[in-house]
């Protein structure tokens, strides 16, 4: 479970996140949305511990993210950003393996966990020996997930993992993605730009405007019932259909 | 602690390249000299016949200039050298109301005791070729007064001295006679083509037989005597006992034209200080010396196993400072920009004025140079740590971090391989650079390459300068193509495939 309260940050006089409050409860999927620059990945940081508040306070799982705690806060996610965020000297075997290493896992333990986790992703074998620069975009993030999904931990955070593939390696994503979801019952929170995207994965919309939440809810909610102007201007600009199927 | 054997294990190697020298210090004489050939063929000779009575004896060779030589002998870097008297009261005691009555009172209370003059004065002088002077019956300076015909090409350094060409011309009465500054070497064949007539030299110059000079007499006493005399430590006499009566046979031993002969026989007939000084024994004290020349071969690894050792400690203590140091720049960041505009700074100094700081701290020798050497090779390498860790991507630094990797680790398996390349590429940059400024080492007495090509500059003689030159560019290449194989070896593979 993530509870966030009333949080803020600044950039000097900036303000990426205004009074942000939300809950996200477990197992369940909820989708950050709003246009380039409204806060989502200050959200995502914040919750990472690689930014902190100005004020207001977040918990995982009950415990507060501070510095304290954090060590303990990080086990429990997964963390998955555009690019990916592979280790490029390390071959893509080296880099699923980095948190199983770290803790000196026993060779069984690793291997039964790997065979696991590219299982789990559809990701083809013989790419282990791979280093990142030699696999799609596409085989990044599944790697990239695999790495995050390593200690098996409660929550993920997604900031736009599909963002920079191609419409069609992006539908097989979103496929495995969802399913991955529903199977290991992950609480997740993923970012995106796409209003579609959003409404397929999502439990939970949050609609984004400058730092602060504009509407949230589920996807038919928002599509039925636009708070205001922008809300109405946000979904009409992405062309969604609302009677279209993706819409839970 | 694998890794902590692994470096005294190579630093017991690279002390192991020059264990030789290292264990000869201990024992032996040290005598210096200055870089000029007279200076090094009396070490020389000293040095041989203390040999040849029984002693131990290490001749320091082409030592920079007075200042070097005499902290050394203050310091008991050196025991022995040869100064000249003129030299000692005029530079050493400059504005000391000391003349050659009192000179060895002086000297006595340094420490310091000096001989009786060699027997020859290495003074200014002033002088024509002897055909013209006794053509014109010209036997003193005085009696150039008459002769405003003749044309004066002085050194610049005698036309700016004290006791130079505005002296001699108020002292003599030359008011009427023209000078122009020349430098030395092109005097001597301006002199011998006849465009000049009267040229300053000093006066046991090589030149001086060959084109059969005629110096004029100092009729009126306008220059300083330069008696040679043997500077020594009054310490000496105690550790040697006997050393001095081997010492004092030089007394009177060496007239002006003996010594004129010697330096003719290595600046014009190109035979070595070691030879002529040798030869000189055999005529003098009829006695048998035995040739210690060293073949080309024997320089050869001489002098390699002198650069090698000074470039390879003070590249090794670069590596083990510098890295380190790039790593805290890094991570301490407004403390970091100031640590390398410090390291910047030391690489503006010239390489030489570093070399010089470092004899009050360390005397002469490897030491001083290995000291130089290593702050001069801080830079590459500090810098490009620093750059290659700032250069990774921020992303790929915070997956690490929010996958919960402790900083030490993310250090260790992540950052310092990325930023390997840019490390070697620095590591590489040093060696370069402190293999060419090694060669400067040799004016400090630490040897290597440069030994020869200083022995070649004084001499105008470029085969030695090639000598020194060579192998120095040869090792320079070597080491870049070392580097590159070791970044072969460093820099991970998957970095490597990124940048096909
Ligand atoms: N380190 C920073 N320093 C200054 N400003 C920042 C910093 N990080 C983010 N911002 C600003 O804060 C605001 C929110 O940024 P954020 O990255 O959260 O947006 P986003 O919703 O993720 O945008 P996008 O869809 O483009 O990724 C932006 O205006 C951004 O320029
Ligand atoms: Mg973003």
């Amino acid at each position: 479970m993530i509870r966030i309260e009333n949080i803020t940050k600044k950039y000097n006089s900036l303000i990426a996140v205004d009074r942000f409050s939300a809950e996200i409860p477990q197992g369940s999927t909820t989708v950050l949305i709003g246009q380039s620059g409204c806060g989502k990945s200050t959200i995502i940081r914040i919750l990472t511990g690689l930014t902190k508040a100005d004020s207001g306070d977040s918990y995982i799982n009950d415990l507060k993210i501070n510095d304290q705690n954090i060590g303990r806060i990080r086990k429990e996610l997964g963390y998955v950003i555009q690019s990916g965020g592979l280790f490029p000297h390390l071959s893509v075997q080296e880099n699923i393996l980095m948190m199983a290493k770290y803790f000196k896992w026993t060779k069984n333990k690793i291997s039964s966990r790997l065979d696991e986790l590219i299982n789990l992703t559809n990701f083809p074998p013989e790419g282990l020996n791979k280093y990142p620069s030699q696999i799609s975009g596409g085989q990044q993030q599944r790697v990239s997930l695999m790495r995050a999904l390593m200690l098996n931990p409660k929550i993920l955070l997604l900031d736009e993992p599909l963002g920079a593939l191609d419409p069609l390696i992006r539908y097989d994503l979103q496929e495995d993605l969802k399913a991955i979801f529903a199977k290991l019952k992950k609480t997740v929170l993923i970012v995106t730009h796409d209003l579609s995207e959003a409404a397929f994965f999502a439990d939970q919309i949050i609609l984004m405007q400058d730092g602060r939440i504009v509407q949230s809810g589920t996807a038919g909610e928002l599509f039925k019932n636009p708070k205001n102007d922008f809300v109405k201007k946000f979904i009409n600009a992405q062309r969604v259909n609302y009677n279209s199927e993706n819409i839970s | 602690m694998k890794k902590f054997n692994c470096l005294y294990i190579t630093l017991l190697f690279l002390l192991s390249l020059n264990f030789q020298t290292y264990s000869l210090d201990n024992h032996a004489i040290i005598i210096g000299s200055k870089k000029f050939t007279e200076s090094v063929i009396l070490g020389e000779m000293i040095s041989q016949k203390l040999n040849h009575s029984g002693y131990s004896s290490m001749h320091k060779r082409e030592l920079g200039g007075t200042r070097v030589l005499w902290n050394g002998l203050l310091q008991g870097e050196i025991d022995i050298y040869i100064e000249y008297t003129g030299t000692i009261i005029q530079e050493i005691f400059a504005g000391e109301s000391i003349d050659e009555n009192n000179l060895s009172e002086k000297l006595k209370s340094f420490g310091v005791l000096m001989s009786k003059p060699l027997g020859f004065n290495n003074t200014y002088a002033i002088g024509m070729l002897r055909k013209e002077a006794e053509e014109l019956n010209i036997n003193s300076i005085s009696d150039l007064r008459d002769h405003l015909e003749l044309k004066f090409g002085l050194t610049n350094e005698f036309m700016d001295r004290r006791d130079g060409w505005s002296a001699l011309r108020n002292k003599y009465n030359l008011i009427n006679h023209n000078a122009i500054g020349i430098d030395h070497d092109i005097a001597y064949r301006g002199l011998a083509e006849g465009s000049i007539n009267v040229i300053d030299l000093y006066s046991t110059d090589a030149e001086i037989k060959y084109y059969d000079i005629k110096k004029l007499k100092d009729d009126k006493k306008h220059f300083t005597d330069y008696h040679a005399v043997i500077l020594y430590r009054s310490e000496l006499l105690e550790k040697f006992p006997g050393i001095e009566q081997v010492l004092l046979k030089f007394e009177g031993a060496i007239n002006a034209d003996e010594m004129i002969t010697l330096n003719a026989s290595v600046k014009i007939n190109g035979s070595s200080e070691i030879s002529a000084a040798g030869n000189f024994l055999n005529k003098k004290f009829t006695i048998e010396i035995e040739n210690v020349e060293k073949t080309f071969i024997e320089r050869l690894i001489k002098n390699t196993r002198e650069h090698l050792f000074l470039v390879l400690i003070s590249l090794f203590f670069a590596i083990i400072v510098s890295i380190p140091l790039g790593i805290y720049a890094r991570k301490n960041e407004p403390l970091g920009k100031i640590i390398l505009g410090l390291v910047g700074i030391i690489q503006t100094i010239p390489s030489l004025a570093i070399l010089v700081f470092m004899i009050p701290f360390f005397g002469i020798g490897a030491e001083p140079a290995i000291v130089a050497l290593f702050l001069y090779s801080l830079l590459p390498i500090v810098r490009n740590t620093y750059l290659g860790l700032e250069d990774i991507d921020t992303q790929i630094k915070e997956s690490a971090i929010v996958l919960g990797l402790s900083k030490k680790y993310i250090l260790r398996k992540i950052e310092l391989p990325l930023a390997a390349r840019s490390i070697i590429a620095g590591v590489k940059t040093s060696a370069v650079i402190n293999i060419g400024t090694a060669t400067l080492g040799a004016l400090i007495g630490a040897g290597g390459y440069g030994q020869p090509i200083l022995t070649g500059i004084r001499l105008d003689n470029i085969q030695l300068i090639l000598e020194g030159a060579v192998p120095a560019a040869m090792l320079a290449i070597l080491a870049q193509l070392a580097f590159d194989a070791i970044e072969k070896l460093i820099v991970p593979k998957g970095l490597r495939i990124k940048a096909q």
